[in-house]
């Protein structure tokens, strides 16, 4: 069995590559927390390619508009079919922006419509216990931006699975730090997206 | 003196009719009957201990007309039958063990076969290539399935649909643990899960209490960490329950003492491409090594053991040597997900608890008439026996009787006794 890998999807249009140190830092946790075989680094695999099929969950963020092509449109649709999930995070922190407005018309074009995910859903039980739905970040507590905290996350169901999921929370700017520096922090906020990986292995 | 030997001769003479009629002297005729006939003539057949029998028939007996036939042969009546050609017809169908699996008739003749249930015809089978047989699968049939070959017709019993329970996965928490379980639920079967991702925590899909057969129809080790369940599995699979090793999962101790063999070194695919003819050939193994005695090699990959199964107490093992299958759902071809879905329930199903069979099989029903008829009376004659003509009382015995009785009685008047 190969090690779980952490893919990063690239796509044509936008900043793709918004939030560079997400994916070591959610590395470092799956390692810290689990005993699933994880490989050291990550991956950047373009969203229009056939490499995207060797990882069956890929991030995606950014801040800019989003306008997939069509080669990427239908490999993302072929992606979902097959069972793989694509995780969205919102990298602006505010309400209906750009990145938001365009990226879930793309989904939704590619994939289907997105949808509230209830907050009982098995993705804040997977591994750790998130009984109030997903966790605030600090962008949405200290006003900084919208002065909102999401309440849900959105999600295009395949059957009960999560084919996308899909947050505004900005966990990319949450996330995006150095892993040693979790030691300033009294809770780890990356727990949640441990989850989102265990997730995605185990549904 | 002379009313006494009258007297005598009367009862000698009842005493031959009755011994006619009951007994021996009617067994050396031989008689022939119509198969139409057939059930109204079998109570005096039976009765009459006829030396020779023949019947005429256009199409295979009732199954209790050919056995009472049998029955007769068996007594000592010489049995023979003949009759138009009847083509030789069997048919016969099965069911996979797998949710939803279609009833499967497998139909052997030399002609066209008719498929019907109780509520219409079904479909025809040309079954006169050189192979003489053909399958048709049939979703759910209502009612009796027949199969019809000009006037023969096969009853075809279909296995009552077995009850199956719920399927475990265990091992590791990783890509190959989620796709198989995505296979086998699209596939139709209930999947439970018990996958380890840390020590303490495991994550449970269902509700696993007892591991066994009343729970599970068959468990899925998709690698060596068997965790909790480990001790339980040698003792499912020997009260009848499937088990399926994947990739190293042979290795694991609580396991390798009933799997097929050893699961050896990891070797990389032969093909990185998955849309070939064989797709399996694109995925690692871990090579089957020393099999054991009663192991059966299933598949090979050049020199190399793929899949070996073997029994254990009620229960079977499969143990298939390929690592990463979730590849061939991502990475394969148009048909992969449909393919790799279809595999798995394969091999699950291969495996899987099989509960008794249910009231209401039809396993009785005669799915090869004709073949049934010559094992029951031998083949058909090509020369009819003469048929004579029933067993008479002898058209001297009544009036001689008659006389005898009426000089007894003149002679009693004429000498005035009373």
């Amino acid at each position: 069995m190969s090690d779980f890998t952490f893919c990063t999807a690239q796509y044509d249009s936008g900043d793709w590559d918004s939030a560079p140190l997400v994916p070591a830092n959610l590395i470092d946790s799956v390692a810290r927390y689990t005993s699933i075989s994880v490989a050291p680094t990550g991956v950047t695999v373009p969203l229009g390619s056939t490499e995207l099929f060797k990882y069956p969950l890929a991030y995606l963020t950014g801040h800019l508009p989003v306008r997939f092509s069509e080669l990427e449109r239908r490999n993302l649709r072929e992606y979902c079919d097959r069972g793989g999930m694509l995780f969205v995070d919102d990298h602006n922190h505010d309400v209906d922006g750009v990145f938001h407005k365009s990226a879930t018309e793309e989904i939704g074009r590619a994939v289907g419509p997105l949808k509230e995910l209830p907050n009982s859903h098995a993705l804040y039980s997977s591994f750790f216990k998130f009984e109030d739905g997903p966790p605030a970040t600090t962008h949405e507590l200290n006003g900084w931006g919208d002065n909102l905290v999401h309440k849900h996350l959105l999600a295009v169901l395949r059957g009960d699975r999560i084919a996308v999921l899909y947050s505004s929370k900005d966990y990319s700017s949450e996330w995006g730090y150095h892993p040693d520096n979790k030691r300033f922090l009294s809770i780890d906020n990356t727990k949640f997206g441990v989850n989102i990986i265990v997730y995605a292995l185990t549904r | 003196m002379f009313e006494s030997g009258a007297r005598a001769v009367a009862f000698a003479l009842i005493a031959f009719a009755l011994w006619r009629v009951l007994g021996g002297a009617n067994s050396a005729g031989a008689q022939r009957v119509l198969g139409s006939s057939l059930a109204r003539d079998l109570p005096s057949i039976e009765s009459a201990r006829t030396a020779a029998l023949h019947v005429q028939i256009d199409a295979p007996p009732a199954p209790a007309d050919r056995d009472a036939l049998a029955a007769v042969a068996h007594a000592g009546t010489r049995v023979t039958w003949s009759g138009a050609a009847m083509p030789p017809l069997v048919a016969v169908a099965t069911r996979e063990r797998a949710p939803g699996a279609p009833v499967r008739i497998s139909v052997a003749s030399g002609t066209t076969v008719s498929l019907a249930d109780g509520l219409a015809s079904l479909d025809s089978v040309n079954a006169t290539g050189a192979a003489r047989g053909s399958t048709v699968d049939v979703g759910a049939p209502s009612g009796a399935l027949s199969a019809r070959s000009g006037a023969v017709v096969a009853g075809v019993g279909v296995p009552p649909a077995a009850p199956l329970h719920a399927v475990l996965i265990v091992g590791r928490a990783g890509w190959e643990g989620k796709f198989v379980a995505a296979a086998l639920e699209e596939q139709g079967w209930t999947v439970e899960e018990r996958l380890f991702i840390a020590p303490g925590a495991d994550v449970l899909q269902g509700a696993i209490t007892a591991i066994d057969t009343s729970h599970f129809s068959a468990i899925v080790a998709i690698d060596t960490v068997l965790g909790a369940t480990g001790p339980a599995i040698a003792r499912f699979v020997r009260a009848g329950g499937g088990l399926v090793l994947l990739a190293d999962a042979a290795n694991a101790s609580a396991v390798r003492s009933i799997a097929p063999a050893g699961a050896g070194t990891r070797r990389a695919a032969d093909s990185r491409a998955f849309d070939i003819a064989n797709p399996v050939n694109a995925m690692a193994v871990y090579p089957l090594e020393t099999l054991r005695s009663d192991a059966v090699r299933l598949t090979t990959r050049g020199s190399i053991v793929t899949s070996a199964a073997r029994r254990e107490g009620a229960g079977r093992v499969l143990q298939a040597a390929f690592d990463e299958t979730w590849r061939w759902r991502m990475q394969g071809g148009a048909d992969a997900v449909a393919a790799h879905r279809a595999w798995w329930s394969r091999m699950v199903s291969s495996v899987a608890a099989t509960p008794m069979p249910a009231a209401g099989d039809n396993s009785s029903a005669e799915s090869a008439p004709v073949a049934r008829l010559v094992e029951a009376l031998g083949p058909a004659s090509a020369v009819e026996p003469p048929s004579s003509p029933a067993r008479r009382l002898p058209v001297w015995l009544f009036p001689v009787l008659l006389v005898c009785l009426l000089a007894e009685w003149a002679s009693r008047r004429l000498r005035g006794a009373q």
